[in-house]
């Protein structure tokens, strides 16, 4: 389905090259959900963008590809990856509001698209797009229709975002952290409309998120980032099961349980800034695993098990 | 505002009566012309005179001209509307898009050509630029007629409707004379665009680049919408509020009357009006242009508010 191999991007300054995804790689099986797990900065979003190639005018691709049912979608030109966005990959953002263009109602862009993909007229453009709109749970759609940006809440407008990503029938969806701005309970909606959604229309998702809760609930498979770098991918079973990273554990200890009665463990340390990645493991100066070796190179991926991949050099001593 | 522009004009040195008078005048000669003006009076009667004039329309009587201030200004307005709008349409033509196309290729060598361009219509000196253009054009390659007016000698105006003499002339269906009039405003028109042109691409091409880092452009290309479409679409409405207030701005300062090129273009409008007024000690000429300047800017700015909340939903509530 997409399938991501060995993409690197660094962002450009003044002459300097700083990269800022080393080689990240992952595939999404279809019809399922991955998660892309990771604190911030550590290249979640960049890669998304990537992906859809509208990453900022300071960073470029360097160097891998990005297939979507087996077309590279790196080496189109502009005009057919226009095509790609949205009827193949759809994406939704972390901060709804800031998504929509405040001078437009709705209706505006959600016509425009709908004729622009799927070519329907006018008259039948405004029937969908009320439709759409009622899927995806707003009341009264067709003043909806006519409202602007400001005048809906933030969960609103999110839903409103989702209705444009579907408006074109992607395959895919890349969803940037959907619920992060959002009340807890507006949250609890937009994931079960996402999950609805997912189900009812077969989408592959991916998934951006912190939240270990809402992979644990939602996702099918997981990828952990860190540092620009995949550092674990499993599927969600094995990863809860027996997580190989330490990274990865020090996250699932630093979750909030609700009725626990420890305070959660943080990771020591922060992620290190861009340009500054330690040599070896990037992880090493904040894991209590590390050895020499971890300074000195960085680790190959290996197979824990079937579809279990993990880079580290002392996973075994951690697991068992 | 009435009251600040009554003593400056008044307190300015130099007296109406010079040149009324004229230098051969005797001193009682003098006094009974001061009688007959009423500057005679105390500052304040005057003022109030003035006062209760302005409330019924009379704006009083041009010591020049010798005709009430609010016939001059409205004989005059037109002629400065009807360049400064021509100029005004073509700068927006021309300095928006430029402003744009500058911001979407932003770095490149067509972003440093358009800047280098929009310095140069500022730096070069209006006058120097008519000067050179009315050499060249008129005197040298004869492309257009010479700078004499609004109307080319011996042409007979359509009767005024508007007081625009390319609408008039159009409502006349006099088609030979909209010819004549349309060809003396080239010149003049493309003069005051150049000086124009410049600050509105300068706010074009900034706002242009603030719209286009958002994240709703980025959200809007991830909707697979062509990326013409989303500059010039969905953008540029964005982009274009602040570029309003400048319009607005560049528009009430050239419909002040631009003195320069009036004068150099024998262009019968409020500048060179204003200027004479000033010059002369016309004391109600020059009130009657301060008052008209400040409602034309008070008119400006009240439809450009009206088309900003046209524009940006979020303003009108």
């Amino acid at each position: 389905m997409l399938d991501v191999r060995d993409l690197r991007v660094a962002f450009e300054t003044r002459g300097r090259t700083v990269p800022a995804l080393h080689g990240v790689s992952f595939a999404l099986r279809p019809g399922t959900v991955a998660g892309l797990v990771g604190e911030s900065g550590c290249g979640k979003t960049l890669t998304a963008l990537a992906i859809m190639r509208l990453l900022p005018a300071t960073a470029g691709i360097q160097a891998g590809d990005v297939h979507l049912n087996g077309r590279s979608l790196l080496d189109l030109p502009e005009r057919e990856m226009a095509r790609v966005r949205g009827a193949g990959i759809a994406m939704i953002f972390q901060q709804p509001r800031a998504s929509l263009n405040p001078v437009f109602p709705v209706a505006a862009q959600l016509t425009h698209v709908l004729r622009l993909h799927r070519g329907l007229a006018r008259r039948a453009a405004l029937a969908e797009a009320e439709a759409l709109l009622a899927r995806v749970g707003l009341p009264g759609p067709t003043r909806i229709l006519r409202a602007y940006p400001h005048e809906l809440s933030g969960g609103m407008c999110q839903r409103v975002m989702i209705a444009l990503a579907l408006a074109c029938r992607p395959r895919v969806l890349v969803a940037d952290e959907p619920t992060t701005a959002l009340d807890v309970t507006v949250q609890l909606q937009i994931v079960e409309l996402l999950r609805a959604l997912q189900q009812e229309l077969g989408l592959t998702v991916l998934l951006i998120t912190h939240d270990l809760g809402l992979v644990a609930e939602i996702c099918d498979d997981v990828h952990v980032m860190y540092a620009g770098r995949i550092v674990e991918s499993a599927s969600v079973e094995a990863l809860f099961r027996r997580a190989a990273h330490p990274y990865t554990r020090g996250l699932m200890t630093a979750r909030v349980r609700a009725g626990g009665r420890a305070l959660p463990t943080g990771i020591p340390g922060r992620v290190p800034p861009l340009g500054q990645t330690p040599p070896g493991c990037p992880f090493h100066p904040r894991c209590h695993l590390a050895g020499p070796e971890c300074a000195a190179a960085e680790p190959p991926p290996e197979v824990v098990a079937d579809g279990h991949i993990v880079r580290c050099h002392r996973w075994r001593a951690g697991v068992a | 505002m009435t009251l600040l522009t009554f003593v400056l004009t008044r307190v300015l040195p130099g007296s109406p009566i010079d040149e009324i008078a004229g230098p051969m005048a005797t001193s009682q000669q003098r006094q009974a012309l001061m009688r007959h003006y009423g500057l005679d009076r105390p500052l304040w009667t005057q003022y109030v005179a003035y006062l209760g004039g302005l409330a019924r329309g009379d704006l009083g009587t041009s010591f020049v001209t010798s005709r009430p201030v609010a016939a001059d200004l409205a004989s005059f307005f037109p002629a400065t509307m009807e360049l400064t709008t021509w100029a005004m349409l073509l700068a927006v033509v021309v300095g928006v898009p430029l402003g744009v196309w500058s911001a979407v290729h932003r770095g490149t060598w067509i972003d440093h050509a358009t800047r280098v361009l929009a310095v140069a219509g500022l730096a070069l000196p209006v006058f120097w630029v008519s000067l050179v253009l009315i050499y060249l054009c008129f005197y040298v390659w004869h492309l257009v007629p010479p700078p004499i007016g609004r109307l080319p000698a011996l042409v007979t105006p359509p009767p005024p409707v508007t007081g625009w003499m390319v609408v008039d002339s159009a409502l006349a269906r006099n088609w030979a004379v909209l010819g004549d009039a349309a060809r003396q405003l080239i010149l003049p028109v493309a003069v005051l665009a150049l000086a124009a042109v410049a600050p509105l691409a300068r706010v074009a091409r900034t706002s242009m680049l603030d719209v286009l880092g958002a994240e709703h452009i980025r959200a809007t290309r991830s909707l697979g919408i062509p990326w013409r479409r989303v500059v010039w679409t969905y953008a540029l409405r964005n982009a274009m509020l602040p570029v309003l207030t400048m319009l607005a701005i560049v528009y009430g300062y050239l419909l002040g009357g631009s003195v320069l090129v009036e004068t150099l273009f024998a262009w019968p409008g409020m500048g060179r009006y204003a200027f004479n007024a000033i010059s002369g000690n016309d004391y109600p000429a020059a009130q009657g242009f301060i008052l008209y300047a400040t409602v034309v800017y008070l008119v400006i700015f009240i439809v450009v508010d009206v088309c900003s909340a046209i524009l940006d939903p979020r303003i009108r509530t």
